[in-house]
């Protein structure tokens, strides 16, 4: 048997050491006058070790360590340098960002104005605008709106300065397509039936264009009058001879100028019959 | 009877010191560096004697550089201390293992004269001196009396002021091997210091 193993059998005062006593030794807590039996000197010991870390600090060594530490924390804490990073690539990004909203919206705006697409005010304006430097761009009131009655599918907008047909013929009487030509028809239809039956053309193709309700031929004769009709001198077409030489029905305007049509077919000078047109 | 001693602790303040610190307050840093270098140069000697202020330093750099993400109380900024300086240790050796050996604290006898010794500042140098030596000399006692593990987990225990648990979580071992560790430690310092004075 080895000399510490007899001396551990030799020492039949030492206890064993409980875990809360064992952590006030290693925690230099127990003085050595306090010790379990056996462990005076381990005591002792542990004490002057626990008592080391209230020893002295070198201050120069702790002035240089901490001036290290204060720089390193410094440039490890991120948020002075990061912020001024964000902030530069911020404004960098704004800037492009912003410049590239812009040559859209010039773009397509000024694509918008070649076309005539932008509303009638922003159009206008722009035609304007750019008018003095000889561009030329759809002007709302050129064009636009006389191609738009033109097929009779004006659009009801509160944007469009003239009112619908106001140009050419009566106002608010567009609601079907292509009116005039149909008016030039039946005035065309009438009149060769009437000439077919041998009747009066005037009194039939006013009648036809206004549905029976011409009073061509009535110079303040009454209606019963013979035909004594004066043929209109002008507004032929319109089949208006009133009593006082006003007219008193007037036909729908063709949009497309459909009663033109008809004087370039020499049916400017259509008689007009007294009395009403059958 | 003597007071028992008491660490240096730094209280309720410790929290506003943390975050004076966590932003760069030298003062603060100071503060912190003060209350915990002694025992980590002291747990540092024990394990590679004249190196263990180069590798204090750079545990504080260390420290330094992993405080601002810091969170916890003081006890767990101490043991978060000393796990940086065992790590600090580990690579110590590592390196020391590549390279001819180099004496450490307890390799020669007599070789602790060398070791330099911190000068005081407080009132009583005298004093200081003398606990310094006197720590000093109990350190390098524990370390010489007892194996490597066992010196190892009495000086985290004893100079680093950690309980087991933390203990357990530096040295990589469980918590019950190291209360195994520390009776085993207890009683063989308990066999080694008794021994020549009952032989005296």
């Amino acid at each position: 048997m080895s000399e510490p193993s007899i001396a551990r059998e030799m020492h039949p005062n030492r206890h064993s050491l409980d875990e809360d006593t064992a952590s006030r030794l290693l925690q230099g807590l127990v003085h050595a006058d306090d010790a379990p039996p056996g462990y005076a000197a381990v005591a002792g010991l542990l004490n002057s070790a626990a008592q080391l870390p209230l020893g002295p600090v070198d201050e120069d060594a702790a002035a240089t360590t901490v001036s290290a530490m204060v720089e390193v924390i410094r440039d490890v804490t991120p948020a002075p340098e990061i912020s001024r990073r964000k902030t530069m690539l911020g404004k960098l990004l704004a800037g492009k960002a912003l410049a590239a909203v812009a040559v859209v919206g010039l773009t397509a705006t000024g694509a918008a104005a070649a076309t005539g697409s932008l509303p009638d005010p922003a159009q206008a304006v722009v035609s304007d605008a750019v008018g003095h430097v000889g561009v030329n761009i759809p002007h709302p009131s050129h064009g636009k709106s006389a191609a738009h009655r033109q097929d009779g599918k004006d659009k009801p907008s509160g944007d469009d300065d003239a009112p619908a047909g106001d140009d050419q013929g009566q106002p608010g009487d567009n609601s079907e397509p292509n009116n005039g030509q149909q008016t030039s028809t039946d005035a065309h239809n009438a009149r060769d039936a009437a000439k077919e039956a041998g009747e009066k053309v005037g009194p039939a193709v006013c009648a036809a264009v206004t549905d029976n309700k011409c009073q061509a031929g009535q110079h303040g004769q009454g209606s019963d009058s013979d035909d004594q009709g004066t043929p209109p001198t002008e507004n032929p077409g319109q089949g208006q001879s009133g009593e006082h030489g006003k007219p008193e029905v007037t036909p729908p305007a063709p949009p497309n100028g459909g009663i033109e049509t008809g004087a370039e077919n020499g049916e400017r000078d259509l008689p007009s019959g007294k009395g009403k047109p059958e | 009877m003597a007071t028992p001693t008491t660490r240096n602790s730094l209280g309720d303040q410790f929290k506003g010191i943390l975050t004076a610190a966590q932003d760069g307050g030298e003062w603060a840093v100071a503060i912190l560096y003060r209350s915990l270098h002694p025992a980590v140069v002291s747990y540092l000697r024990a394990r590679a004697g004249d190196e263990a202020e180069d590798l204090a330093s750079e545990t504080w750099i260390a420290i330094a550089r992993g405080l601002p993400s810091f969170s916890g109380d003081e006890p767990a900024f101490r043991s978060w201390v000393f796990t940086i300086a065992h790590r600090r240790l580990i690579d110590h050796h590592r390196a020391s293992s590549r390279r001819p050996r180099t004496r450490t604290l307890h390799a020669v006898e007599g070789d602790h004269h060398e070791s330099t010794i911190d000068l005081p500042a407080g009132d009583d140098p005298a004093g200081a001196v003398l606990d310094a030596l006197a720590g000093d000399e109990a350190v390098r006692r524990i370390v010489d009396l007892l194996p490597r593990d066992q010196a190892e987990i009495v000086l985290l225990r004893v100079v680093g002021g950690l309980p087991v648990d933390d203990v357990a979580a530096i040295t990589g071992r469980r918590p019950g091997t190291v209360r195994v560790l520390q009776h085993r430690a207890l009683r063989r310092l308990a066999d080694q210091l008794e021994r020549p004075v009952n032989e005296v």
